[in-house]
């Protein structure tokens, strides 16, 4: 912390709490933007977090930072509330992963708990394996894409936003679904009177395919399946 | 049939089981995983706050003038923080607010926005609502109890406070609005959970101005059960009541009986002058509201009723002996 204009810090959440590291980072910003406010030459913010040992709240309020690092696991509600920058997860992730994300991007390597991407704004979500259940619970315009299945109640109470699903689906696909769309490549365990299939345009194909692109994951949309909510304006 | 008994005839059930039945998790009954908790808890300067701020419909301007009329008094008030005027540099601008306690207030489905805690006093969680049902057109379905749409378990609870306080860096105490369900029940989850304070909405100020009170329960058997709640958990949990309360004395009845902070909306609602103009959703409020002189005249009337107030509640204190 000598340097405020250092491009890169690490944290070892061995030694740091996620609320000192969070405490941390906003003060190096706040200092970055008082010693240069207009410069754009600036190097923008890295962040590499090691010894994560799937602690709770890892990155949660973390915004402006440009790319992080997560080597290892952690635990629930981590990334919560994240804005801009990118940032990558080397492990899994706990329940609430994504929670209230505002922008930016999110990609997970290895699974992820229960509600990931719960209340989601904005912002995308790669989760590279698999995903528990309500994966984009009550979401708000993010988007997600899972390479892997996801559990049972995918899309719970979703109002807007994406979900792609490369594998298959668990019981209640779009349980309590108001808005928003739903692609899923494989089958589904059940799907809830709440959406309904509809036919692949266009406009599909190019939206799943620019995710997928966004999210480095290789599969044609034209293989995907379409459900939105029957329940839209109530 | 008297107001008080048609209350008492409102039974709600427990937050607990307002999760939807297809999403309960089937994991235990009580709360027992170890939370922190802000060790000040909530300050306050006065043993008043306002919802108005949040709950009625006030215009802008409205809001900043009365907000700068309760400056003084340091009554702590729940709602965003206020956009900075360039205009006008005689508007009261958010800096010259900032000794009040802002109270930032996070709605049920709301995703947690970091920024809108900045300069926060405290957070606190509606815990009011439906989330993803359709509700019945009425106010009161509005403020029926209920929990976030992602929380399915209990402890999942205490986790959305641990988070909220990591946000926060630990400096904010963080707490709930509960409308009376099963109040004791709910109240002693809640403590459980980790809240800082909690706050009993007995009555809804939905406008500023005479009957426009929303009644949930009655107010001595919530607070009674709620006080011994409070009791029986063994913590300093502050308690919150906003109800519809009309004079100083029935206000230090409410703290006598267990209540950190009263609401003053009740109070401000009929203390208002007649003559002054009800901002509503009119074109006349639409124009009072850009109209800065105007707002200014139908809000100063504020700091003496809220002086005289303070007067009543010292004398209340002096005549039972409390300080």
């Amino acid at each position: 912390m000598e340097n405020p204009t250092a491009s890169t810090l690490d944290f070892n959440l061995d030694s740091v709490s996620p609320t000192e590291m969070l405490t941390a980072i906003r003060l190096h910003l706040a200092k970055i933007a008082h010693i240069e406010p207009e410069d754009s030459s600036v190097s923008p913010l890295a962040i590499k977090i090691f010894g994560a040992n799937n602690h709770d709240f890892v990155g949660a309020g973390i915004r402006g930072v440009s790319e992080i690092a997560i080597h290892g696991s952690i635990g629930d509600f981590g990334l919560c509330s994240f804005g801009d920058g990118q940032c990558n997860v080397e492990g899994n992730v706990g329940d609430f992963f994504g929670h209230s994300i505002a922008s930016g991007v999110l990609i997970v390597n290895g699974n992820a708990g229960n509600a990931a991407g719960a209340l989601g704004a904005g912002g995308l979500i790669a989760i590279y394996g698999n995903s528990g259940d309500r994966a984009a619970v009550g979401m708000q315009g993010s988007d997600v894409v899972v390479r892997g299945s996801v559990a049972n109640y995918a899309g719970f109470g979703m109002q807007s936003g994406t979900l792609v699903v490369t594998g298959s689906a668990g019981l209640h696909l779009g349980h309590g679904m108001r808005g928003g769309t739903i692609y899923l490549r494989g089958d589904a365990g059940s799907i809830s009177p709440d959406i309904e299939e509809q036919r692949l345009r266009e406009p599909d194909r190019l939206k799943i395919g620019l995710m997928m692109l966004k999210s480095n994951i290789a599969a044609a949309g034209k293989e995907f399946r379409v459900f939105r909510s029957t329940r839209v304006g109530e | 049939m008297s107001k008080e008994s048609k209350l008492g005839s409102l039974r709600c059930e427990p937050l607990l089981a307002r999760i939807d039945p297809l999403m309960r998790s089937e994991s235990g009954i009580a709360c027992n995983i170890p939370t922190s908790k802000n060790s000040d808890g909530l300050l306050l300067e006065a043993p008043l706050f306002t919802r108005l701020t949040s709950d009625a419909s006030l215009s802008l301007l409205a809001k900043r003038h009365l907000l700068s009329e309760l400056d003084s008094f340091g009554i702590a008030w729940l709602g965003d923080a206020l956009p900075t005027v360039e205009r006008n540099p005689k508007e009261p601008q958010p800096t010259a607010l900032e000794r009040l306690k802002r109270i930032a207030a996070l709605q049920l489905d709301q995703p947690i926005d970091v920024e809108s805690f900045q300069g926060a006093a405290a957070i606190e969680l509606q815990l009011v609502g439906r989330p993803n049902q359709v509700l019945a057109n009425s106010r009161r379905a509005r403020w029926t109890p209920g929990l976030p749409v992602e929380i399915t378990d209990f402890e999942q609870v205490a986790k959305r406070v641990d988070v909220l306080r990591v946000l926060s860096e630990g400096k904010c105490p963080i707490g709930a609005a509960v409308a009376p369900g099963a109040v004791y029940e709910d109240l002693r989850f809640l403590i459980d959970s980790g809240f800082d304070f909690l706050t009993l909405l007995v009555d809804i100020q939905f406008e500023m101005s005479t009957g426009s009170s929303l009644p949930l329960a009655s107010i001595e058997s919530t607070l009674e059960h709620a006080a011994k709640a409070v009791h029986d958990s063994g913590t300093k949990t502050k308690l919150l009541v906003s109800a519809n309360l009309l004079d100083g004395v029935s206000m230090f009845r409410c703290i006598q009986l267990g209540a950190s902070a009263v609401s003053i909306d009740g109070f401000l609602a009929n203390a208002k002058p007649q003559e002054v103009a009800t901002a509503k959703d009119t074109f006349g409020s639409v124009l009072s509201s850009y109209t800065p002189a105007a707002s200014v005249s139908t809000m100063a009337w504020v700091g003496p009723v809220i002086a005289g107030l303070i007067e009543e509640l010292r004398d209340c204190a002096e005549y039972s002996g409390e300080s």
